[in-house]
């Protein structure tokens, strides 16, 4: 047991004498701790730090932020990310993206939006950005609202609008807000179509586990739903392969990008978000001084939530329903239709 | 205490090191850059070392856990599961008693001991009454625990005013002193190191552990000796899991200052290669806490400043416990 | 519509993946060596799976690179755990870690980072099942005849139960032990293979979630029989089925309380028919001929 004690002892030793070994040459690269000063400053001074709760290449939420850092990148700012962040991790991560003089870190969610109010007032030249949130706190938090639940709006009154068998469904990752507004929202398109459709809702409960959301996507077939949409990230690419094998007649609707090549002929459409849009405005806002503490709304009326190409699916609406999508779409933009969210 | 001895874990490290590097080198990416910021940011400012101690302790509290159990012949996977209950029993003494803080602090440790002995009691109780093995039980209740907790944050516990699923922050009285200022640094890591040193007392001086450890190597001879073996085995669940409860209360009163969906991200896991590694004794668990809290820690420095995934890093954890367990445990296997 | 059969279909379907990792389990721990690390293996396997069929556009030799892959897998399982007498369950853990990293970092580098569409040629249905599902039942009834009514299935069961008397007949225990380690960790390959070419037709990261540990629990529950696994691998789907029909038919339940049902139902199961576990009496501990036992 003294041995063994002993070795663990020099474990640790071997790995801090390595630290000493090669440490010399400090984290150089890093530490240009410039504060440049926040207006005007040229790209190639800001640096860009993006916080995210999940894997960059989830296909869904997080990658869509990952996406529009990458545009932020070609835009000739300096970039960093960290993905899969523990929540116990997210005020240690904010400090230190800070501590090496980021200019602008975003918070992928509202998860992070204790963490930034905290440790805001430590860092006041640093901005920090969360995602899918309405808070702001001065001079240096602010927040972008994407807006889910016009995005499940839309997905709602084009489900309504094409099923045959009066019955649709939306499928959820895990019960957080974000989802939750999507798939509110989804119901209240259902409920304006007002034409007696049925709108049934799930939650997985996370969003890896594709196979989850197939199954639920099938149960949700036999039941009668004709329509199914999915906010799940990586794991709702599942409801496509629900719907290959579906019978005649049943569509999938794609959510956050356009998934027609998911499965062509089978996808109606897709309600696309695009915060990463939203992400690379705010960077711009911020080079020419204009980034101020407050939320800043994107939805619709900004063009962060849209919808794709009906693509092959064309016939599946008559011309009179798209048309009415398309002005439904335009009434939320100029705020005649009112949607509800999880995240007031 | 030959030379050998020493040589041989520090080359398995090394070794690690080295089949770490060729990965990180195939991936693009310079290995000596990457382990350099893994070690200033595990150990090389205040804010680091702390941070690498403020893991270390939920480490101890897991390694105690798995090892408490386990010299009872007993293999707790659902050290997760008691976690997320110690974890949210303390968050409800933390924000809904109103104490001050010196018995404040105190009874959400209690209460977050009491809801881990309680989740692991119940796997005990399963195995004594009906012969459920406690490995199927303990995996089958870490979910059950994490849904748990995400319906109370979803519902009974959510925060008023906010929109994520998470509880209200707890109240300042039962949040853990800082012992360094500026640093995440709290008097959790003294409560672990009080919790290794009963447990070493346990274990070496008193009768109970002394019973224990001979369930632990046969019940069969237990049962011979007149030691009440179902009796121990539940108190052995009952302590192993008030000390995963306690790793949660420590994430909770003293990290986190709020119960949320994602409290641990698979720490009670850990806590199997953390005891096993340090051989189930008090101070081994400490120091390979020590090692794993380092590289959860300054694993986050790699994905902060370099552009390595942090996928990458996962692959050179396994390494590090695989070399150094492969190698050890070669030269000395039995207990 | 929502039939037996339906349901039945629905259990069918989303247990398979575990059956083939319990299935594997269950070949090794009666050999002898614990494996915790199945989460990993099949993790390593739908990766693999994913990467043959896209290569050669063929779902089958997808499933042949998933064996292979996992098959040198478990030769790397059993050299840590047999030769150099690894504390098993420390290597399984270690073994789910490295699978998480090592698929996540060579799916991006072989796919890319853009959400383009990933999907790889993957198994036809063949009556109400894909055609692995039919392969799974017929390996339990393979397994139990194997285990039970040959000579090799009982030097496998020997080696798990009674090392020294396998050695006293002048057979190599960790011959046996590695054969078994290699061919149930090719099986626990397929199960994850079946995750990403079965129902799916793709790889997403860290897609297992936690089948790995079930089916240990499976294989326990089962008390160490082919036939036993099975029946606890359906017990797990028939709670699965249950979630996706209780959320279909909105019953105004919170969603994770339906969640909890395949897991809770698990351990009821457990208790009610648990009874004596009759796991092999040398699981866990390394063979070495000269050490008196």
């Amino acid at each position: 047991m003294k041995k063994k004690t002993l070795i663990a002892l020099i474990m640790t030793l071997a790995l801090a004498g390595s630290c000493i070994g090669c440490g010399s040459g400090g984290s150089s690269s890093a530490s240009d701790s410039g504060d440049s000063g926040s207006s005007s400053a040229s790209a190639s001074d800001i640096k860009v730090a993006l916080v995210l709760p999940g894997s960059a290449n989830d296909k869904g939420w997080n990658q869509e932020a990952y996406d529009g850092l990458q545009e932020i990148k070609e835009n000739g700012y300096e970039t960093a990310y960290s993905e899969n962040v523990e929540a116990s991790d997210y005020e240690t991560i904010f400090r230190g993206y800070a501590d090496q003089g980021y200019n602008v870190v975003f918070g992928h969610g509202t998860e992070f939006e204790d963490a930034a109010e905290s440790v805001a007032p430590d860092y006041p030249d640093t901005m920090f950005c969360i995602t899918s949130s309405d808070i702001s706190q001065e001079p240096n938090v602010c927040s972008l609202q994407n807006l889910n639940n016009e995005q499940g709006f839309i997905a709602g009154v084009v489900a309504a609008l094409a099923t045959k068998s009066g019955t649709v469904a939306a499928i959820g990752g895990m019960e957080i807000p974000s989802i939750q507004s999507y798939i509110m929202g989804f119901e209240q398109g259902v409920d304006y179509v007002d034409n007696g459709t049925t709108a049934l809702t799930a939650y997985t409960g996370d969003f890896s586990d594709a196979t989850k959301v197939m199954e639920q996507a099938k149960a949700f077939i036999d039941q009668g739903a004709d329509i199914i949409s999915q906010d799940a990230d990586e794991a709702g690419l599942g409801l496509f392969e629900a719907v290959k094998d579906a019978p005649e007649g049943v569509y999938a609707i794609g959510s956050v990008t356009d998934q027609y090549e998911e499965c062509p002929g089978r996808v109606l459409t897709s309600a696309t978000n695009n915060i990463g849009e939203a992400m690379a405005v705010a960077v711009d806002q911020y080079a020419s001084g204009d980034l101020t503490a407050q939320c800043y709304k994107y939805g619709i009326a900004e063009g962060v939530i849209g919808l794709a190409d009906y693509h092959d699916c064309s016939d599946v609406l008559t011309d009179e329903q798209k048309d009415f999508i398309n002005e439904t779409m335009d009434k939320i933009a100029s705020g005649e239709i009112t949607v509800e969210s999880a995240q007031q | 205490m030959n030379m050998k001895k020493i040589i041989k874990p520090v080359l398995s490290i090394l070794l690690a090191l080295l089949v770490g590097a060729i990965v990180i080198a195939v991936v693009g990416e310079n290995p000596l850059d990457i382990y350099r910021s893994m070690l200033v940011g595990a150990f090389g400012s205040k804010s680091a070392v702390a941070g690498t101690l403020v893991k270390t302790t939920t480490m101890i509290f897991v390694g105690l856990s798995y090892g408490f159990a386990y010299k009872c012949g007993l293999v707790n996977i659902g050290i997760e599961g008691q976690l997320y209950m110690g974890g949210l029993l303390s968050a409800l003494a933390a924000i809904y008693v109103e104490l001050p803080a010196p018995i404040h602090i105190p009874l959400c440790l209690i209460a977050g001991f009491a809801g881990g002995a309680i989740w692991g009691a119940i796997a005990g109780w399963l195995k004594n009454r009906f012969n459920a093995s406690e490995m199927i039980t303990t995996v089958m209740m870490n979910y059950i625990a994490t849904y748990f907790v995400a319906f109370m944050v979803n519902g009974p516990i959510k925060e008023k005013d906010g929109t994520y699923p998470q509880s209200e922050r707890i109240l300042d009285s039962a949040r853990f002193p800082t012992l360094v200022p500026g640093t995440q640094l709290t008097i959790g890591i003294l409560i672990a190191i009080i919790a290794v040193v009963l447990y070493i007392i346990y274990w070496k001086k008193t009768a109970g552990g002394f019973e224990m450890s001979v369930v632990g190597s046969s019940e069969r001879v237990a049962a011979y000796a007149g030691i009440p073996v179902k009796r121990m085995i539940i108190t052995s669940m009952l302590i192993s899991g008030g000390l995963g409860g306690l790793a949660g209360a420590a994430e909770v009163l003293g990290v986190q200052f709020k119960i949320m969906d994602g409290l641990s991200s698979g720490y009670g896991f850990d806590g199997i290669a953390v005891s096993l590694l340090g051989n189930n004794s008090g101070i081994g668990i400490m120091l390979s806490s020590l090692l794993f809290g380092a590289l959860r820690y300054g694993g986050n420095a790699i994905q902060m400043f370099t552009s390595l995934p942090i996928a990458v890093i996962y692959i050179l954890q396994a390494l590090v416990i695989l070399f150094v367990v492969v190698d050890v445990f070669r030269m000395e296997r039995r207990k | 519509m929502g039939s037996v059969f339906g349901f039945l279909e629905v259990v069918i379907n989303s247990s398979t993946s575990i059956l083939f990792g319990a299935l594997g389990i269950l070949i090794m721990q009666l050999a002898g060596v614990m494996n915790i690390g199945a989460e990993g293996m099949m993790l390593i396997g739908a990766f693999s799976g994913v990467v043959g069929s896209s290569i050669t556009g063929n779902v089958w030799m997808g499933a042949l690179f998933a064996l292979v892959i996992t098959g040198v897998t478990g030769l790397v399982y059993g050299f840590c755990t047999i030769t150099m007498k690894a504390n098993q369950v420390v290597v399984g853990i270690a073994l789910n870690i490295f699978g998480e990293g090592i698929t996540t970092t060579l799916y991006r580098m072989i796919f890319g980072m853009d959400s383009d569409s990933t999907k790889v040629d993957s198994f036809h249905t063949v009556g109400p099942f894909n055609i692995p599902v039919y392969i799974g039942i017929l390996m339990v009834i393979l397994l139990t005849v194997f285990l039970y009514k040959t000579k090799c299935g009982l030097q496998i069961r020997g080696a798990g139960e009674y090392p020294k008397a396998i050695d006293s007949v002048g057979m190599n225990v960790n011959r046996i032990r590695y054969l078994s380690v290699v061919a149930g960790s090719m099986i626990i390959g397929l199960g994850g293979a079946y995750l990403s070419l079965g129902d799916l037709s793709f790889f997403t990261e860290n897609m297992v979630s936690g089948r790995g540990y079930i089916a240990l629990a499976a294989v326990i529950f089962g008390r160490y029989t082919a036939v036993g696994t099975w029946l606890a691998v359906l017990v797990f789907g028939a709670g699965e089925a249950m979630v996706y029909r209780f959320q279909a038919a909105s019953i105004g339940v919170p969603t994770q309380m339906i969640l909890m049902i395949p897991y809770l139902l698990t351990v009821i199961a457990v208790a009610a028919f648990g009874h004596k576990g009759n796991g092999p009496a040398a699981l866990g501990i390394p063979w070495s001929k000269e050490e008196k036992q």
